[in-house]
């Protein structure tokens, strides 16, 4: 469910879960790590900017590159594949 | 597409290469083969820094003092306010001075080539340092096996990176 807040223009999404879920105790007040989870997912997605995912987490541009790998997520992955290919054809002209 | 159809003749980076490079047994070292020098805005060495205890002590962490040139860039322009700040001034400077871009992160890059800047990545670098014979298949290997286990490329990049060192050696 996505409620909108029109004052601060923000969206607040609400997951459920079933009760047969099995998260780690405490998982559900653990507000930080779903929210990084979120953010790093839908920077993948392409559905928030590097600065709004960022944002999101509250951490600094290094923190967050770290953080994904932790996540198993990379920065650069095969859709970069042929922007690294023109690239590498134009610095060895 | 380039602002012209020869190679601007300096690079500015942003964040996310150097964090690459980091990651790379002489990586650095490596980047040093390719160019005489970095330009890097100061808003690049800033979110380089945290950690590290200021953007002087990044730099000399790495000996990096006569390679970096820390420079300011001009106020980004209204199309780049989406972006970090790191990428807003990286791709500022590298504007005003027509040089190329190393750059990552996907949405940023996009929008960079749109305005015309050359762009690559580490591993774009890696692969043209293989093509200009600066280095030969098994330090590219390494590099990007390196960019593998530093969590900087996904695995299927990395094996379509192989293909492609592998390719330019038949």
């Amino acid at each position: 469910m996505v409620e909108e807040n029109s004052l601060m223009t923000i969206q607040r999404l609400i997951i459920d879960l079933p009760e047969t879920a099995h998260l780690p105790a405490g998982l559900e007040n653990d507000q930080d790590t779903l929210r990084e989870a979120v953010a790093i997912v839908l920077y993948k997605q392409h559905r928030l900017t590097l600065r709004e995912a960022r944002d999101l987490m509250g951490v600094s541009r290094r923190d967050f590159e770290e953080r994904m790998a932790g996540l198993g997520f990379s920065m650069m992955d095969e859709r970069d594949l042929q922007a690294e290919l023109d690239a590498s054809r134009q610095f060895s002209a | 597409m380039p602002q012209d159809s020869s190679l601007p003749n300096g690079v500015v980076s942003d964040t996310g290469p150097f964090i690459s490079l980091e990651r790379m047994k002489g990586g650095f070292k490596f980047l040093r083969k390719l160019h005489d020098r970095v330009l890097i805005p100061p808003q690049v060495l800033d979110e380089l820094a945290v950690g590290h205890g200021g953007g002087q002590a990044y730099l000399a962490h790495f000996g990096l003092g006569d390679f970096v040139e820390v420079v300011t860039a001009p106020p980004p322009s209204i199309t780049l306010k989406g972006l970090d700040f790191g990428e807003q001034y990286a791709i500022s400077l590298a504007m005003d001075r027509k040089f190329a871009l190393l750059i990552e992160d996907q949405g940023a890059r996009a929008i960079a080539r749109s305005l015309g800047l050359v762009t690559s990545g580490i591993a774009g670098q890696v692969l043209a340092a293989l093509r200009r014979g600066i280095i030969g298949e098994g330090e590219a290997l390494d590099h990007f096996q390196s960019l593998l286990a530093g969590g900087r490329i996904n695995r299927r990049l990395f094996e379509e990176l192989v293909n492609a060192t592998s390719a330019h050696s038949r």
